[in-house]
Formats: structure tokens, C-alpha cells, sequence
């Protein structure tokens, strides 16, 4: 192909490629594509409720709550009720809220208290009658003294109840309630309890959104009809200050802090590379020549992860930005190599390099295509992102360079002084350090083999999200007013369907209670039956024909007035001949008018994976057994055990990975050169976990995968540094080049604030300055001194 | 049916007025002050009490009995022993149960923190803080004396007609809420100043 052909090919070929990919980029729509969201960097469900469940709560209930206290300045003591009320009802004005609920206001209480009272006999009866008979069951009396016993019981029982401090406040409702259906259920309920606001002084607002906190309607709008309605209540009394939460303020400050860092980091990493090129490039504009090759290279990594992906994560992003670090290896190896003569054409010159580009680049790309079989999205994402990015960069580094005329990048040259004293001085250093290197070497070796050992691994789903200290700090003020407390614990039981969390919320309080006989539960789900209670009750409810005449029996035995209870014998022989029927999953319904605000939050009904809020006033303790189908809040917030699965799968991935990159190398290079090129990358990896581990770091998920990349970089490096160890000539410049570039780009990454970014980048640089290091240093401990360059 | 919860609340501060002690205008009335003077504590006290609780549905009253524990600054405890064991902590935070080896808060909405700001204030026995809450009404006879506390606030006032306490010259014997049912606290001879082991005050106190 003569020179004016191939120059138009690869244009033609590079302005095709941009064009499809602008194309495609160009008529997306990136705010459905790009989440911001932590939750989208799980899966969903797949052999893990409690991701569904996470995902509920905090996708549809929890997150798009908010919570607002207000203090007086002028009157620190006295929680300002009338502007809370006035600012709720602005708030609720707000097409974005749907409802706004001041909290001092009990009415919302006092509604659901009211349904439940009028819905006793139907919704607790079961429970209370169930309890009853299961107990009578153990007494070994015959089932005909069934009324009698239960009469008895309840009538001591209600005796018992007036020792009782509670029984003040109930006694109006007692001649209705002798069974204590409703102070027995306030007994289970009692530590859902009330804000603690207004013993700080402050009056609460309690809020839900209509937009999700991750969209831009879910934040800005929301934000500024927050602010009108404070500005309005400032206006009024300049004294008032209002604090605030919500997960919109996270996810924007999580958004900003992304978009700042990949900014600063991307101008950072130019900078560095930019510095190291200086220093080792006659030329440095020429440079500007690599930058067409990373920018394709994104280019195609995001269109391809685009096609693929319905929707990633931003994270993908900022982590794929560190491609470029991988990218410009190829432009610089195939740029910085010198024709060999003067007559050889570009051709000729990359057929040359096209084996241990090919090596580099498809081991690489073999290595982290297995990361597409991970469970977890964002692994699978970087691994397609990566993937599709390296094939872009060979392709187009390949392409535009074929389009120049001569393409050569001339490095500079140190330590070449000639003249024979400076080769005695060079042969009688190398003399001197030689016995240093090796036992620098025999110390790497035992850190690397020991080291590892001694390394600890923690895994955390906040690692994905960006710490916001200010933000966290006034959140759990904020939540403190709310009744938030770490001296408490927050569980949610769920199951396959609404009668099975029923079931196992049934279980998990009896458990609970047997654990921590002295803690107070509070769980919404204890106002309704059990399915097997509720099928129960008409067969329960006929075997106490005579109860009646004995309860009033009983009463009056224990100084009870019975004529008193007329109103409870009333509705006790209307539901005796008219029991409750119908469908269970009906009763759930029966309460929801009733249930607005927080009330709103303490169970779900709805499928796939109803749930039960329980919260104990305990700190938190062992985690229930599986059977209860209930986790602690606290633990979905971790997902420590997923987590930890996901780091053993990618643990696999990558060591399958490694095992294949190596085998793809032995099989093309003989086997003393394929040892050295596994050993360097294998060893440089092993060396830094064995140091991290010896410095007592602990490490994740993500300095796993920082240093499945570490090690494909160095496994680059040792490739094409591969034929100068052969010839003992010295480390080609573009493999210097390359290592320092990405050691630099990386270590500015290790310093940014996002923990998965931060363990990424250090691992990564730590690694590819142990390989380089390595590279450097072969030859001298091996005491072949390298001869001078060709 | 919150409402109610508060009553409870408010009742349990009784006895403490009955430690504290009783009360033409007391609040303004010299010799009103002297006695208020007389009756808030300034040292810890202790006195045995028996409390008869008279339920509407009931023929006959429910009584319990314990003694009532004071410490200026910490607050009040009821430490009832007859015929259930259970203590009842009235202080700054609020109102504390412990019994069976658990220990839980009563319900702490603004009503009821209201409530239990009144009966700070009649554990104080502090005049001008319980005129601000109360309409005081006195009567004397000779060296007997009965002070009717009105809650002023309409809510409280809604499930809390009256606290009568009544006593006898610098003591404090009786206590009477009429809040739909009655209560009578029949107190016994107090003992200013015992000294209560650190054990007892983590015990009765929080």
C-alpha cells in the first residue's frame, strides 16, 4: 500500500469510528443512563432478599423522606410549634412534597390509635385468643373448662393490669377493652415511641418527596422550594434556624464531589504525565500526537459500555478514566520505537511491534473480559469499559499513526557519557550495589510470600458512596431530634408473601424477646394476626359459647363492677355470632387510611417482599438467625457478607484471569521468557499486598480489582520490555514512559476523597512502580550489566 | 387515648408534692410562701406512702404501697413494692418505669412533656413556677392546710381536673388527683436528709 493510500485508509477508518461513536454518545439520554444512585452498584435480588429489601426501603420509602427541625433562637427551650406547622403546610403546598406532617401534632397518632381501637376484635382478638388457647393447650385441662380457664386468666389478669402506671391514662377505655387487646398491643408498639424534638427545643417536620432524591427534579427544585419556605418563616422571625436532611442532599453533594474530583484528577493526571514526558522526551508537543489515541480509546469505551449496559454507574466512569493511563502504553510503543533503517516503512516498523502489542493488549483484554461474569454490576461494567477501551486504543493507536509521515518520537538519553572512565565508574557501582539489590530482592521475595498472610479485608457498601462528614454530622443531629439512636436497633422481618413476614415477625419477637427478656420491641405488625390466628378464629370463638356469664363471673370475683362492661359484652357476642372472615391480605388494608407520615413506614405490604419494621431499644447485637428472615437495618446498610461474596467472586475472576494471561504468554513466548514476563507482574502484585498486609492496611474489594489492572499494566511493561532483557539492552524508554506515566496518573488518583478511587489508584501505582522498579533493577541483581543501547 | 397516657404521667408526681409539702392567693400570700419554703426540698427525703386508686368499674379501690424517694436535682422516685415491685423515675428527662428487669420511657410528645414540665415544677414546689401552671387556690385552718393546684393549660386541664395536696403544719400527708378517677396518696412520716449509697441512687434514679 503506497503511503498516500494508507494515509487515507486510517483516516477515513479513525473519522468512521469517531463518527459512530459521536453518533451514538450524542443521542443519549445521560440522565437515565448515568446513575448516581450507590444502590445500582448491587444487583438486584438474585439469591438475596435483602438486597430487594434494601432496595425498597431505601429506593422507594426510606430515601425520599425528609426530615426538618426548627429552633428558636429567641426562645431556646420552646420548641416554635406554629412555624413548623406553618412551614409544613408550605412545604405540602409544593407540587414535589407529598406530604409534610409536623410532629408535634399527635393527630396522626391519635388516628391510627382510633382505627385500631375500633378494629380490635377483628385485628387483635385472633392474636389474643390464639395466645390463649395455645396456652390453655399446656395446661392439660379438658377443652369444655376452655371458657372458664380463659375467663378466669383475663379477669386476673385485668386486675394485674390496674397495678399498673398505664392503667390511669386507659381507664375510660377498659370498660371497653377488659380483654386489654389495645394496651397489650401498646405494650409491643411501645418503642416505636415519639421524636425526642421537643426536649431539644426543636419542633420536627416530617416530609416525603414525590420525585426520587437521584433525579435533578428530586434535588434542585426540591431544594429551592426549601428554601422559599424557609424564607418565608425568616421573614416572619428572623430568629428562626432550620436544619435539615435528606438523601437528595447526599446524592447532590455525592454527584458535585464526583464531577470535581474527575475534573481535578483528569487535569492532575495530565499534569503528571505531562512532567514525566518532559523529562524523558527530546520533543514534548509531539506528544499531542498520543492525545487523539486516549481520547478514542474513551471513546470507544463508553460507547461500547452504552450499547451494552441500559444504565451505569458514574463510578464506571471516573474509575475508566484511569484507561488513559493503560491507553497511551500502546501510542508510546509504537510511537517511540526508531525505524530500524531508513528505507523501513511504517508497515514493516509495527509488524515488527505487532507481537507484544498483541500480547499486551489481548492478555490484558482476556483478563478483565472475565470480570464481565461478576455478580457484581459495577465489576461487570469496568470490566466491559476497560475491555473496550484497550481494543480501541491498539485499533486507533495502529490507525493514526499510520496516517503520519515517519511517526517517531525521539526520548532523550541519560547516563550514555562515553569515554572508558565513565564505563569503569558504571561497572564498579553496579560492583558495589549488586550484593544491596539482592538482598533487597530476597526481602521483597519474603514480603511477598509472607506478607499477603497477614492482610485484612473489610467490606462496605458506604466504600462506594463519597464520605460527607458536614452532611453526615447534621443528618444524625438531625435524626438524633427524630428518635434516632445508636443505643437502639432497627430490624426488618420479611418474606415470600404477606402471611409468611407475618409469620416470621411472629417468631422474631419471641426470639427477640427471649434473647434480651428486659428490651422493649416496638413492630406496626403486631396489630395484625398470623394467618393460621385469623383462620382460627371462627372455630376459637365457637368453643366460648359460655364465656360471657363466666368473664362476668370472674369479674365480680376480683372487685370488679361487671354491669360496668356492658359495652364490651355487647360486641363480644356480635363478633361471637358474626366471627371476621375474608381475606387475610385484606386485613392489611383495613389500617392504611390511618396511616400517614412516619406511621407509613413501619411495615409494607406490597409484593414481592413484604416487610415488618421492628425497633428494639437495644444497641445492636448478633444478627438473628436466617431462619427469622430478618436483618438489622444496620447490616443492609453494610452488606458486609455480599460484599465479602463479591470479593471472593472477583478474587476468582481475576486469579482465573491471571492464570489465562499467563498461559496466553507461555504459549507465545518460549518458556524462560514467559517466566520472566508472569514472574514481574505476579511478583510486583504479591510484593504489594505483602506490604500493605505487613503495614497492617485493610484493604477491599476495590484494591482487589486495583490490582487485577496493576497487574495487567506491569504484564504490559514486562512484555515489551521483554526483547531488551533478551538482548541485555537497557529498558526500552516507551516501557519507562509508560510505567511512570501510569504510576503518576495513579497516585493522583490514590489522593482523591472517594474511597473506591483512593484504593484503586494507590494499588495501582504501587504496583506498577514495583514492576518498573523490578525491570530496572533485573539485570544488576541477576550481574548481567546491560549492554549499551543499539 | 394519648391524652390519657399523660395522666399517668402527672399522677405520678404526686407523692412528690406530698414530700415536698402543701400550700387566700398562695402564691402571692406571705404565709403561703413560708410554707412553700418549708416544703421544697433542699435535702433528700424519704417517706412510706399507700396510694388507693378508685376505678369507676371497680367496687373496690386498688392500693399499692412503697416509699417515695427524693433527691434535689435528680428528681423522684416511686419505689412501690405492694403488690407488684416496679419503680416509677420522675425527673428532667421525663417519666421512667422499671420493672421486671427492663426499664422503658412514657410517651414523650409535646403533651406530655408539658405534663411532666408541671411536675418539675411541683417537685420544685417553687411558687412562682407553680402560679405560672396552676391556679392555686389555699385554705388554712389553723395549722391544717389544703392547696388545690388547676392546670391552666386547656389540654392538660381536659384530662387533669385537680391535684389537692393537704397536710399539717411543715408536712405533707395527703395527695389527691381527680382525673376522671381518684387517687388518694396517703403519705408517712418523712425523712429529710438519709443518705442514699451510690448503689441506691443508680438503682432509683437515673
Amino acid at each position: 500500500m503506497n503511503l498516500r493510500r494508507q494515509t487515507w485508509t486510517a483516516r477515513l477508518a479513525l473519522a468512521a469510528f469517531a463518527a459512530l461513536c459521536l453518533g451514538w454518545l450524542g443521542r443519549l439520554d445521560y440522565a437515565r443512563k448515568i446513575s448516581t444512585d450507590v444502590l445500582d452498584l448491587i444487583p438486584p435480588e438474585k439469591g438475596s432478599p435483602e438486597l430487594g429489601l434494601v432496595r425498597d426501603l431505601a429506593g422507594n420509602v426510606q430515601s425520599r423522606v425528609m426530615l426538618f427541625s426548627l429552633t428558636d433562637a429567641a426562645a431556646p427551650g420552646r420548641p416554635p410549634v406554629a412555624a413548623a406547622h406553618d412551614f409544613a403546610a408550605a412545604l405540602a403546598r409544593s407540587p414535589l412534597f407529598a406530604e409534610a406532617v409536623p410532629l408535634d401534632d399527635a393527630s396522626g397518632q391519635t388516628r391510627l390509635g382510633q382505627a385500631i381501637f375500633a378494629q380490635r376484635l377483628t385485628l387483635l382478638l385472633p392474636s389474643w385468643l390464639g395466645e390463649r388457647a395455645r396456652l390453655f393447650g399446656t395446661s392439660g385441662l379438658p377443652r369444655e373448662k376452655f371458657s372458664g380457664w380463659l375467663a378466669e386468666r383475663s379477669a386476673a389478669d385485668l386486675e394485674a393490669y390496674l397495678n399498673r402506671p398505664e392503667a390511669v391514662a386507659m381507664q375510660e377505655f377498659i370498660p371497653q377493652d377488659p380483654l386489654l387487646l389495645v394496651p397489650r398491643l401498646l405494650d409491643r408498639a411501645r418503642a416505636i415511641g415519639s421524636p425526642a424534638g421537643g426536649s431539644s427545643g426543636a419542633a420536627l417536620v416530617w416530609a416525603r418527596i414525590n420525585p426520587s432524591p437521584l433525579s435533578d427534579a428530586g434535588q434542585g427544585p426540591v431544594f429551592a422550594a426549601v428554601a422559599q419556605a424557609a424564607a418565608d418563616l425568616h421573614t416572619r422571625d428572623p430568629g428562626l434556624a432550620l436544619r435539615w436532611t435528606g438523601v437528595n442532599r447526599f446524592a447532590a453533594a455525592s454527584r458535585a464531589r464526583i464531577e470535581s474530583e474527575i475534573k481535578m484528577l483528569n487535569v492532575l493526571s495530565l499534569l503528571v504525565v505531562a512532567a514525566v514526558a518532559a523529562i524523558l522526551v527530546r520533543r514534548i508537543w509531539k506528544l499531542l500526537h498520543l492525545a487523539p489515541v486516549i481520547l478514542c480509546s474513551l471513546l470507544g469505551a463508553w460507547t461500547v459500555s452504552t450499547l451494552v449496559f441500559s444504565r451505569l454507574h458514574i463510578l464506571v466512569f471516573v474509575i475508566g478514566s484511569l484507561l488513559s493511563g493503560v491507553a497511551v502504553d500502546y501510542g508510546f510503543y509504537i510511537y517511540m520505537q526508531p525505524f530500524l533503517q531508513p528505507e523501513e516503512t511504517y508497515g514493516a516498523k509495527l509488524r515488527r511491534l505487532l507481537k507484544p502489542l498483541l500480547a499486551s493488549c489481548l492478555t490484558t483484554v482476556i483478563g478483565f473480559s472475565l470480570l464481565l461474569w461478576s455478580d457484581l454490576p459495577l465489576i461487570r461494567q469496568i470490566g466491559l469499559f476497560v475491555s473496550a477501551g484497550l481494543l480501541s486504543a491498539l485499533g486507533v493507536a495502529i490507525l493514526y499513526f499510520a496516517q503520519l509521515r515517519r511517526p517517531f518520537l525521539e526520548s532523550r538519553t541519560f547516563g550514555q557519557r562515553p569515554g572508558p572512565s565513565a564505563g569503569r565508574g558504571r561497572r564498579a557501582l553496579r560492583t558495589r550495589v549488586r550484593p544491596w539489590l539482592r538482598a533487597a530482592a530476597a526481602a521483597a521475595a519474603a514480603i511477598a510470600l509472607l506478607g499477603p498472610w497477614r492482610l485484612h479485608w473489610r467490606d462496605d457498601i458506604r466504600e462506594l458512596d463519597i464520605p460527607a462528614r458536614e452532611l453526615q454530622a447534621n443528618d444524625a443531629a438531625v435524626r438524633a431530634q427524630f428518635g434516632d439512636a445508636s443505643d437502639r436497633t432497627i430490624y426488618l422481618t420479611y418474606g415470600d408473601t404477606l402471611p409468611a413476614a407475618r409469620r416470621h415477625l411472629e417468631d422474631f419477637l419471641a426470639y427477640a424477646a427471649a434473647a434480651d427478656p428486659g428490651a422493649t420491641f416496638g413492630s406496626l405488625g403486631a396489630v395484625f394476626p398470623t394467618e393460621d390466628d385469623w383462620r382460627a378464629l371462627p372455630s376459637r370463638l365457637g368453643q366460648l359459647d359460655g364465656f360471657r356469664d363466666d368473664f362476668g363471673a370472674a369479674l365480680g370475683r376480683h372487685g370488679f363492677a361487671p354491669e360496668s362492661f356492658g359495652p364490651f359484652f355487647t360486641a363480644w357476642s356480635a363478633v361471637q355470632q358474626d366471627p371476621p372472615a375474608g381475606p387475610y391480605d385484606a386485613l392489611y388494608g383495613s389500617l392504611a387510611p390511618a396511616l400517614s407520615g412516619p406511621l407509613g413506614q413501619l411495615y409494607s405490604s406490597r409484593p414481592p417482599l413484604p416487610w415488618f419494621m421492628t425497633i428494639v431499644d437495644r444497641p445492636a447485637g448478633p444478627a438473628p438467625p436466617a431462619a427469622l428472615q430478618t436483618v438489622g437495618v444496620d447490616q443492609l446498610q453494610s452488606l458486609d457478607n455480599l460484599f465479602t461474596r463479591y470479593r471472593w467472586s472477583a478474587l476468582r475472576l481475576s486469579a482465573v484471569g491471571l492464570v489465562l494471561i499467563i498461559a496466553s504468554v507461555f504459549a507465545i513466548y518460549p518458556a524462560r521468557r514467559g517466566l520472566r514476563i508472569a514472574l514481574i507482574p505476579a511478583g510486583s502484585c504479591f510484593f504489594v499486598f505483602g506490604l500493605l498486609g505487613l503495614c497492617g492496611q485493610t484493604l477491599n474489594l476495590f484494591n482487589l480489582l486495583g490490582a487485577f489492572l496493576g497487574v495487567c499494566l506491569s504484564h504490559n511493561y514486562s512484555i515489551f520490555s521483554s526483547d531488551s532483557a533478551q538482548a541485555r539492552q537497557p529498558i526500552p524508554v516507551p516501557v519507562r514512559l509508560s510505567a511512570l506515566c501510569a504510576a503518576g496518573s495513579f497516585g493522583v488518583l490514590s489522593f482523591s476523597h472517594i474511597p473506591v478511587v483512593h484504593a484503586l489508584g494507590l494499588t495501582v501505582a504501587l504496583i506498577v512502580l514495583t514492576a518498573l522498579a523490578a525491570i530496572e533493577l533485573e539485570p544488576f541483581v541477576r550481574g548481567e550489566a546491560p549492554n549499551a543501547p543499539a | 387515648m394519648t391524652r390519657r397516657l399523660f395522666l399517668g404521667t402527672l399522677w405520678w408526681a404526686l407523692p412528690l408534692a406530698a414530700l415536698a409539702a402543701p400550700t387566700g392567693n398562695p402564691a402571692h400570700d406571705p404565709g403561703w410562701q413560708d410554707l412553700f419554703r418549708r416544703l421544697a426540698p433542699t435535702v433528700t427525703r424519704q417517706a412510706p406512702f399507700t396510694e388507693e386508686r378508685y376505678f369507676p368499674f371497680r367496687r373496690q379501690p386498688i392500693v399499692l404501697a412503697g416509699v417515695v424517694r427524693i433527691v434535689p436535682g435528680r428528681g423522684l422516685s416511686l419505689d412501690y413494692s405492694s403488690p407488684q415491685s416496679r419503680i416509677v423515675i420522675v425527673d428532667a428527662q421525663g417519666v421512667l418505669v422499671r420493672e421486671g428487669g427492663g426499664q422503658r420511657a412514657a410517651p414523650a410528645d409535646s403533651r406530655g412533656q408539658a405534663a411532666t414540665a408541671a411536675l418539675g415544677a411541683v417537685m420544685r414546689f417553687d411558687p412562682a413556677e407553680l402560679a405560672r401552671d396552676f391556679e392555686l387556690a389555699g385554705d388554712r385552718q389553723g395549722g391544717a392546710w389544703t392547696l388545690t393546684l388547676t392546670p391552666r393549660d386547656p389540654a392538660l386541664a381536659g384530662s387533669l381536673r385537680s391535684i389537692v395536696v393537704s397536710g399539717s403544719q411543715g408536712h405533707l400527708g395527703r395527695i389527691e388527683l381527680n382525673a376522671g378517677l381518684r387517687i388518694e396518696i396517703i403519705l408517712g412520716s418523712a425523712i429529710d436528709g438519709p443518705v442514699f449509697p451510690a448503689a441506691d441512687l443508680a438503682r432509683y434514679f437515673r
